[in-house]
Protein backbone atom coordinates (compact mmCIF):
# COMPACT_ATOMS: atom_id res chain seq x y z
CA UNK A 1 0.00 0.00 0.00
CA UNK A 2 1.37 3.59 -0.98
CA UNK A 3 2.19 5.92 1.80
CA UNK A 4 3.40 9.15 2.53
CA UNK A 5 6.68 9.74 3.24
CA UNK A 6 9.08 12.80 4.32
CA UNK A 7 12.17 13.08 1.97
CA UNK A 8 14.67 13.98 4.73
CA UNK A 9 16.53 17.17 5.12
CA UNK A 10 13.78 18.94 2.21
CA UNK A 11 11.34 19.66 4.81
CA UNK A 12 11.34 23.59 5.49
CA UNK A 13 8.99 23.41 8.04
CA UNK A 14 6.97 26.11 5.50
CA UNK A 15 3.47 24.08 6.50
CA UNK A 16 2.13 24.33 3.22
CA UNK A 17 1.10 20.52 3.56
CA UNK A 18 -0.98 21.99 5.89
CA UNK A 19 -2.77 24.52 4.46
CA UNK A 20 -2.87 22.26 0.95
CA UNK A 21 -4.22 19.80 3.40
CA UNK A 22 -7.08 22.59 4.46
CA UNK A 23 -8.15 23.34 1.10
CA UNK A 24 -8.98 20.03 -0.06
CA UNK A 25 -10.52 19.17 2.99
CA UNK A 26 -12.40 22.59 3.87
CA UNK A 27 -11.26 24.42 7.00
CA UNK A 28 -9.46 21.62 8.88
CA UNK A 29 -6.58 20.05 8.09
CA UNK A 30 -5.72 16.06 8.92
CA UNK A 31 -2.20 16.26 8.99
CA UNK A 32 0.31 18.16 11.85
CA UNK A 33 4.00 19.08 11.38
CA UNK A 34 5.72 18.12 14.39
CA UNK A 35 8.78 19.95 15.47
CA UNK A 36 10.69 18.01 16.91
CA UNK A 37 13.65 19.75 19.37
CA UNK A 38 11.62 22.76 17.82
CA UNK A 39 13.95 22.74 15.01
CA UNK A 40 12.85 19.55 13.32
CA UNK A 41 9.74 20.06 10.97
CA UNK A 42 8.09 16.26 10.50
CA UNK A 43 5.04 15.77 8.88
CA UNK A 44 2.53 13.38 10.50
CA UNK A 45 -0.44 11.94 8.89
CA UNK A 46 -2.30 8.80 10.17
CA UNK A 47 -0.77 5.88 9.51
CA UNK A 48 -3.93 3.19 8.02
CA UNK A 49 -3.03 0.90 10.71
CA UNK A 50 -3.41 -2.66 9.91
CA UNK A 51 -4.90 -3.35 13.35
CA UNK A 52 -6.34 0.19 13.83
CA UNK A 53 -7.29 1.38 17.56
CA UNK A 54 -9.65 3.74 16.22
CA UNK A 55 -11.56 1.06 14.36
CA UNK A 56 -11.86 -1.36 17.14
CA UNK A 57 -12.89 1.16 19.35
CA UNK A 58 -15.49 3.25 17.58
CA UNK A 59 -18.84 2.57 19.00
CA UNK A 60 -20.95 3.47 15.70
CA UNK A 61 -18.43 2.27 13.58
CA UNK A 62 -17.43 5.03 11.72
CA UNK A 63 -14.37 3.86 10.88
CA UNK A 64 -13.42 1.43 8.48
CA UNK A 65 -10.50 -0.26 7.01
CA UNK A 66 -10.76 -0.69 3.07
CA UNK A 67 -9.19 -3.66 0.94
CA UNK A 68 -6.68 -1.26 -0.18
CA UNK A 69 -5.72 -0.76 3.21
CA UNK A 70 -6.77 3.00 4.32
CA UNK A 71 -8.54 3.36 7.19
CA UNK A 72 -11.46 5.72 6.25
CA UNK A 73 -13.62 7.60 8.57
CA UNK A 74 -17.13 8.66 7.88
CA UNK A 75 -18.27 11.48 9.41
CA UNK A 76 -21.66 11.25 8.57
CA UNK A 77 -21.77 8.31 10.98
CA UNK A 78 -19.98 9.82 13.61
CA UNK A 79 -21.82 10.85 17.09
CA UNK A 80 -18.58 13.03 18.30
CA UNK A 81 -17.72 10.63 21.37
CA UNK A 82 -13.88 11.40 20.53
CA UNK A 83 -12.95 8.15 22.03
CA UNK A 84 -11.10 7.65 18.63
CA UNK A 85 -8.50 10.57 19.62
CA UNK A 86 -7.58 9.13 22.72
CA UNK A 87 -6.86 5.61 21.77
CA UNK A 88 -4.81 6.29 18.37
CA UNK A 89 -1.59 5.55 19.40
CA UNK A 90 -0.11 8.57 16.89
CA UNK A 91 -2.55 11.15 18.55
CA UNK A 92 -4.07 11.37 15.11
CA UNK A 93 -8.07 12.25 14.23
CA UNK A 94 -9.06 15.44 15.36
CA UNK A 95 -12.67 17.12 15.83
CA UNK A 96 -14.60 19.65 14.31
CA UNK A 97 -15.17 22.88 15.97
CA UNK A 98 -18.81 22.54 16.01
CA UNK A 99 -19.84 19.33 16.41
CA UNK A 100 -16.89 17.13 17.48
CA UNK A 101 -17.33 15.10 14.43
CA UNK A 102 -14.06 13.56 13.83
CA UNK A 103 -11.72 14.31 11.15
CA UNK A 104 -9.02 12.09 9.95
CA UNK A 105 -6.92 11.55 6.57
CA UNK A 106 -7.98 9.32 4.53
CA UNK A 107 -4.70 9.79 2.09
CA UNK A 108 -6.86 11.71 -0.24
CA UNK A 109 -8.60 8.83 -1.19
CA UNK A 110 -11.25 10.84 -4.28
CA UNK A 111 -7.91 12.12 -5.85
CA UNK A 112 -6.16 8.95 -5.73
CA UNK A 113 -9.01 7.65 -7.64
CA UNK A 114 -8.49 10.14 -10.37
CA UNK A 115 -4.86 9.71 -10.70
CA UNK A 116 -3.62 12.19 -8.63
CA UNK A 117 -1.62 12.41 -5.47
CA UNK A 118 -2.59 13.46 -1.79
CA UNK A 119 -3.29 17.34 -1.73
CA UNK A 120 0.26 17.29 0.66
CA UNK A 121 2.07 15.47 -1.41
CA UNK A 122 1.27 17.12 -4.22
CA UNK A 123 1.23 20.98 -3.55
CA UNK A 124 5.00 20.59 -1.19
CA UNK A 125 6.83 23.05 -2.65
CA UNK A 126 10.23 21.21 -2.25
CA UNK A 127 9.26 18.10 -3.15
CA UNK A 128 10.03 17.00 0.35
CA UNK A 129 6.79 14.50 0.34
CA UNK A 130 6.22 11.17 -1.44
CA UNK A 131 3.86 8.88 -2.19
CA UNK A 132 4.99 5.44 -2.66
CA UNK A 133 5.04 1.73 -1.61
CA UNK A 134 7.76 1.52 1.00
CA UNK A 135 9.61 -0.89 -1.58
CA UNK A 136 10.03 2.43 -3.85
CA UNK A 137 10.78 4.91 -1.46
CA UNK A 138 13.72 3.14 -0.05
CA UNK A 139 15.23 2.29 -3.00
CA UNK A 140 14.78 5.89 -4.68
CA UNK A 141 16.13 7.17 -1.19
CA UNK A 142 18.85 4.85 -1.66
CA UNK A 143 19.71 6.12 -5.08
CA UNK A 144 19.18 9.87 -4.26
CA UNK A 145 22.13 9.75 -1.60
CA UNK A 146 24.55 7.70 -3.13
CA UNK A 147 24.17 10.55 -6.21
CA UNK A 148 24.27 13.75 -3.45
CA UNK A 149 27.78 11.91 -2.25
CA UNK A 150 28.72 11.41 -5.20
CA UNK A 151 27.36 15.12 -7.05
CA UNK A 152 28.66 16.47 -3.31
CA UNK A 153 32.48 15.48 -3.50
CA UNK A 154 34.66 16.81 -0.66
CA UNK A 155 32.30 19.17 -0.22
CA UNK A 156 29.71 19.64 3.00
CA UNK A 157 27.78 22.25 2.22
CA UNK A 158 26.81 20.47 -1.05
CA UNK A 159 25.58 17.85 0.37
CA UNK A 160 23.34 19.72 2.79
CA UNK A 161 21.30 21.38 0.29
CA UNK A 162 20.91 19.84 -3.22
CA UNK A 163 20.10 21.44 -6.51
CA UNK A 164 16.37 20.68 -6.79
CA UNK A 165 15.58 18.27 -9.29
CA UNK A 166 14.72 19.21 -12.75
CA UNK A 167 11.52 17.45 -14.71
CA UNK B 1 -32.97 -6.93 -3.45
CA UNK B 2 -35.96 -4.84 -3.37
CA UNK B 3 -37.32 -2.82 -5.60
CA UNK B 4 -39.42 0.05 -5.02
CA UNK B 5 -40.64 3.88 -6.47
CA UNK B 6 -39.90 6.69 -4.64
CA UNK B 7 -41.58 9.86 -6.68
CA UNK B 8 -41.69 7.94 -10.20
CA UNK B 9 -38.25 6.87 -9.84
CA UNK B 10 -37.28 3.51 -9.22
CA UNK B 11 -34.82 2.05 -7.23
CA UNK B 12 -33.18 -0.80 -6.48
CA UNK B 13 -32.02 -1.26 -2.86
CA UNK B 14 -30.60 -4.14 -0.57
CA UNK B 15 -33.24 -6.00 1.90
CA UNK B 16 -32.68 -4.54 5.13
CA UNK B 17 -32.84 -0.57 4.05
CA UNK B 18 -35.23 1.52 5.11
CA UNK B 19 -37.57 4.19 2.98
CA UNK B 20 -35.46 6.80 4.10
CA UNK B 21 -31.63 5.54 2.74
CA UNK B 22 -34.09 4.57 -0.65
CA UNK B 23 -34.61 8.17 -1.34
CA UNK B 24 -31.17 8.75 -0.37
CA UNK B 25 -29.67 6.70 -3.03
CA UNK B 26 -32.00 9.09 -5.40
CA UNK B 27 -30.84 11.75 -4.28
CA UNK B 28 -34.39 12.88 -2.80
CA UNK B 29 -33.87 14.95 0.16
CA UNK B 30 -36.15 14.25 2.98
CA UNK B 31 -36.05 16.71 6.15
CA UNK B 32 -35.08 14.94 9.30
CA UNK B 33 -33.91 15.96 12.52
CA UNK B 34 -33.96 12.92 15.11
CA UNK B 35 -32.07 10.86 12.50
CA UNK B 36 -28.49 9.97 12.47
CA UNK B 37 -26.68 7.86 10.28
CA UNK B 38 -24.57 6.44 13.31
CA UNK B 39 -27.42 5.52 15.17
CA UNK B 40 -30.51 3.06 15.07
CA UNK B 41 -33.65 5.36 13.37
CA UNK B 42 -36.29 6.38 16.13
CA UNK B 43 -39.04 8.04 13.92
CA UNK B 44 -39.38 10.69 17.22
CA UNK B 45 -39.59 13.61 15.34
CA UNK B 46 -41.99 12.98 12.41
CA UNK B 47 -40.51 15.64 9.79
CA UNK B 48 -39.16 12.68 7.48
CA UNK B 49 -42.88 11.26 6.77
CA UNK B 50 -43.73 10.09 3.35
CA UNK B 51 -46.78 8.50 1.77
CA UNK B 52 -46.61 4.57 0.88
CA UNK B 53 -49.20 3.30 -1.03
CA UNK B 54 -49.05 -0.63 -1.23
CA UNK B 55 -52.11 -2.76 -2.07
CA UNK B 56 -54.19 0.26 -2.75
CA UNK B 57 -54.12 1.87 0.65
CA UNK B 58 -52.20 4.72 1.20
CA UNK B 59 -50.01 5.46 4.74
CA UNK B 60 -48.33 8.04 5.77
CA UNK B 61 -45.45 6.91 7.62
CA UNK B 62 -41.84 7.78 9.09
CA UNK B 63 -38.95 7.07 6.56
CA UNK B 64 -36.75 6.79 8.55
CA UNK B 65 -37.90 3.55 10.26
CA UNK B 66 -40.37 2.08 7.10
CA UNK B 67 -38.41 -1.09 6.32
CA UNK B 68 -38.56 -1.05 2.09
CA UNK B 69 -40.66 -3.67 0.47
CA UNK B 70 -41.11 -4.90 -2.95
CA UNK B 71 -43.20 -2.94 -5.33
CA UNK B 72 -44.00 -0.24 -2.82
CA UNK B 73 -44.76 3.43 -4.15
CA UNK B 74 -43.29 6.44 -1.90
CA UNK B 75 -44.37 9.79 -2.30
CA UNK B 76 -42.11 12.32 -0.55
CA UNK B 77 -43.93 15.63 -1.64
CA UNK B 78 -47.51 15.71 -1.85
CA UNK B 79 -48.80 18.95 -0.14
CA UNK B 80 -50.39 16.86 2.47
CA UNK B 81 -47.02 16.27 3.39
CA UNK B 82 -45.71 19.73 3.16
CA UNK B 83 -48.77 20.24 5.61
CA UNK B 84 -47.93 17.95 8.26
CA UNK B 85 -44.11 19.08 8.32
CA UNK B 86 -45.57 22.72 8.68
CA UNK B 87 -47.45 21.82 11.31
CA UNK B 88 -44.40 19.32 13.10
CA UNK B 89 -42.41 22.38 12.76
CA UNK B 90 -44.95 24.44 14.52
CA UNK B 91 -44.78 22.49 17.72
CA UNK B 92 -41.29 21.99 17.65
CA UNK B 93 -41.09 25.99 17.63
CA UNK B 94 -43.67 26.12 20.39
CA UNK B 95 -41.62 23.51 21.87
CA UNK B 96 -37.62 25.19 21.88
CA UNK B 97 -38.28 28.73 20.79
CA UNK B 98 -35.25 29.64 21.05
CA UNK B 99 -33.08 27.03 19.52
CA UNK B 100 -31.19 28.20 16.60
CA UNK B 101 -31.03 25.03 14.53
CA UNK B 102 -35.08 24.83 15.61
CA UNK B 103 -35.63 27.76 14.39
CA UNK B 104 -33.49 27.06 11.07
CA UNK B 105 -35.33 23.32 10.32
CA UNK B 106 -39.19 25.20 10.62
CA UNK B 107 -37.49 28.37 8.21
CA UNK B 108 -36.53 26.02 5.52
CA UNK B 109 -40.15 24.36 5.59
CA UNK B 110 -41.85 27.90 5.41
CA UNK B 111 -42.49 27.91 9.33
CA UNK B 112 -41.69 31.71 10.81
CA UNK B 113 -44.17 31.36 13.71
CA UNK B 114 -46.16 28.88 15.78
CA UNK B 115 -49.58 29.12 16.41
CA UNK B 116 -49.56 27.39 19.86
CA UNK B 117 -48.30 28.63 22.87
CA UNK B 118 -44.41 28.48 23.31
CA UNK B 119 -43.16 26.46 26.71
CA UNK B 120 -39.63 27.26 26.08
CA UNK B 121 -37.73 24.67 26.80
CA UNK B 122 -34.62 23.32 25.57
CA UNK B 123 -35.20 19.71 24.55
CA UNK B 124 -37.21 18.24 21.92
CA UNK B 125 -37.19 14.91 23.08
CA UNK B 126 -35.88 13.66 19.71
CA UNK B 127 -33.73 10.67 21.77
CA UNK B 128 -30.50 11.71 19.55
CA UNK B 129 -28.36 11.81 23.02
CA UNK B 130 -30.32 8.77 24.80
CA UNK B 131 -29.54 6.57 21.91
CA UNK B 132 -26.05 7.90 21.19
CA UNK B 133 -25.69 6.88 25.20
CA UNK B 134 -27.23 3.78 25.57
CA UNK B 135 -26.66 2.12 22.45
CA UNK B 136 -23.52 3.11 20.70
CA UNK B 137 -20.74 4.23 23.89
CA UNK B 138 -23.23 1.83 26.02
CA UNK B 139 -22.89 3.55 29.41
CA UNK B 140 -26.57 4.39 29.65
CA UNK B 141 -25.58 7.52 31.89
CA UNK B 142 -28.71 8.70 30.21
CA UNK B 143 -32.21 8.24 29.44
CA UNK B 144 -36.35 9.43 28.90
CA UNK B 145 -38.07 9.70 32.62
CA UNK B 146 -41.48 10.10 32.93
CA UNK B 147 -44.41 10.59 30.40
CA UNK B 148 -46.57 12.93 28.56
CA UNK B 149 -45.86 16.77 29.34
CA UNK B 150 -43.06 16.10 32.29
CA UNK B 151 -41.10 13.76 29.87
CA UNK B 152 -37.60 14.80 29.72
CA UNK B 153 -33.73 13.02 29.36
CA UNK B 154 -32.14 12.93 32.37
CA UNK B 155 -29.55 10.65 34.41
CA UNK B 156 -31.17 8.43 37.42
CA UNK B 157 -32.97 10.51 39.61
CA UNK B 158 -31.22 13.60 38.21
CA UNK B 159 -27.64 13.27 39.42
CA UNK B 160 -25.02 12.91 38.20
CA UNK B 161 -24.33 8.67 36.28
CA UNK B 162 -22.16 6.52 38.32
CA UNK B 163 -21.09 4.91 34.49
CA UNK B 164 -21.01 8.73 32.45
CA UNK B 165 -17.33 8.62 30.70
CA UNK B 166 -17.60 12.33 29.72
CA UNK B 167 -17.16 10.76 25.77
CA UNK B 168 -19.22 14.32 25.14
CA UNK B 169 -21.62 12.68 22.50
CA UNK B 170 -24.52 13.93 23.83
CA UNK B 171 -23.23 16.91 23.62
CA UNK B 172 -22.72 16.51 19.72
CA UNK B 173 -25.58 15.08 18.66
CA UNK B 174 -27.81 16.92 20.44
CA UNK B 175 -29.80 19.94 18.01
CA UNK B 176 -30.91 21.95 20.13
CA UNK B 177 -27.61 22.90 21.86
CA UNK B 178 -29.04 22.25 25.70
CA UNK B 179 -26.23 19.88 26.03
CA UNK B 180 -22.80 21.29 26.84
CA UNK B 181 -19.70 19.98 27.55
CA UNK B 182 -17.20 22.83 29.52
CA UNK B 183 -13.62 21.71 30.23
CA UNK B 184 -12.95 23.64 33.57
CA UNK B 185 -10.06 23.96 36.02
CA UNK B 186 -9.52 20.06 35.19
CA UNK B 187 -13.01 19.12 35.47
CA UNK B 188 -15.31 18.34 32.44
CA UNK B 189 -18.75 19.92 33.12
CA UNK B 190 -22.15 18.38 31.45
CA UNK B 191 -24.65 20.87 32.78
CA UNK B 192 -27.80 19.53 31.69
CA UNK B 193 -27.05 15.95 33.76
CA UNK B 194 -25.47 17.86 36.94
CA UNK B 195 -22.25 15.97 35.98
CA UNK B 196 -18.86 17.29 36.96
CA UNK B 197 -15.82 14.73 36.09
CA UNK B 198 -12.43 14.76 36.80
CA UNK B 199 -9.75 15.47 33.60
CA UNK B 200 -6.83 13.10 33.68
CA UNK B 201 -3.72 15.44 33.10
CA UNK B 202 -1.00 14.08 30.70
CA UNK B 203 2.29 12.42 32.18
CA UNK B 204 3.94 14.82 30.08
CA UNK B 205 2.71 17.71 29.48
CA UNK B 206 0.62 18.05 32.41
CA UNK B 207 -2.49 19.39 30.19
CA UNK B 208 -5.79 18.11 30.91
CA UNK B 209 -6.76 16.00 27.80
CA UNK B 210 -9.74 13.31 28.84
CA UNK B 211 -11.83 12.30 31.73
CA UNK B 212 -9.82 9.79 34.59
CA UNK B 213 -13.42 7.64 33.59
CA UNK B 214 -13.14 7.63 29.90
CA UNK B 215 -9.69 6.32 30.36
CA UNK B 216 -10.43 4.03 32.69
CA UNK B 217 -13.02 2.52 30.28
CA UNK B 218 -11.03 2.39 27.46
CA UNK B 219 -8.43 0.27 29.69
CA UNK B 220 -10.55 -2.15 29.92
CA UNK B 221 -11.86 -2.30 26.52
CA UNK B 222 -8.64 -1.92 24.58
CA UNK B 223 -5.17 -3.59 24.98
CA UNK B 224 -3.49 -0.54 24.44
CA UNK B 225 -0.51 0.20 27.00
CA UNK B 226 -1.07 2.10 29.96
CA UNK B 227 1.44 4.45 29.32
CA UNK B 228 0.02 5.47 25.99
CA UNK B 229 -2.83 6.19 27.60
CA UNK B 230 -1.94 8.74 30.60
CA UNK B 231 -0.06 10.71 27.68
CA UNK B 232 -2.52 13.58 25.92
CA UNK B 233 -2.32 13.31 21.49
CA UNK B 234 0.20 16.17 21.38
CA UNK B 235 2.43 14.50 23.55
CA UNK B 236 2.07 11.34 21.81
CA UNK B 237 2.58 13.11 18.41
CA UNK B 238 5.81 14.50 19.61
CA UNK B 239 7.44 11.08 20.68
CA UNK B 240 6.51 9.54 17.91
CA UNK B 241 7.73 12.64 16.08
CA UNK B 242 11.26 12.59 17.48
CA UNK B 243 10.91 8.70 16.96
CA UNK B 244 10.73 9.41 13.49
CA UNK B 245 13.26 11.80 13.20
CA UNK B 246 15.68 9.76 14.56
CA UNK B 247 14.92 7.18 11.82
CA UNK B 248 15.40 9.53 9.13
CA UNK B 249 19.59 10.69 10.58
Amino acid sequence: MKRVYLVPNRCLGCEECIEACKREHGFVACNYIEWVNRIYPVQMVCNHCADAPCEEICPVSAVHRLESGIVVLDDKRCIGCTLCNIVCPFGIPKFEEEDRRAIKCDQCADRVAQGKEPACVDDCPMDALVFAEVEDYESEQRERMSRRILEAGQCLRRFIAPKKEVG
Amino acid sequence: MIGLTIDDQAVEVPEDSTVLQAAERLGIAIPTLCHHEGLAPYGACRLCVVEVEQRGRVRTESSCTRPVEDGMVVRTDTEDLREIRRMTAELLLAQCPGAPRIIELARSLGVEETRFPSRDLDCVLCGLCTRACRDEIGTAAIGFAHRGRDREVTTPFSIQAETCIGCGACAAVCPTGRITIEDRDGKRIIRAFNTELELAACADCGSYFAPGKMLEHLEAKTDLPPEMLTRCPACRRRRIGTVLREAMR
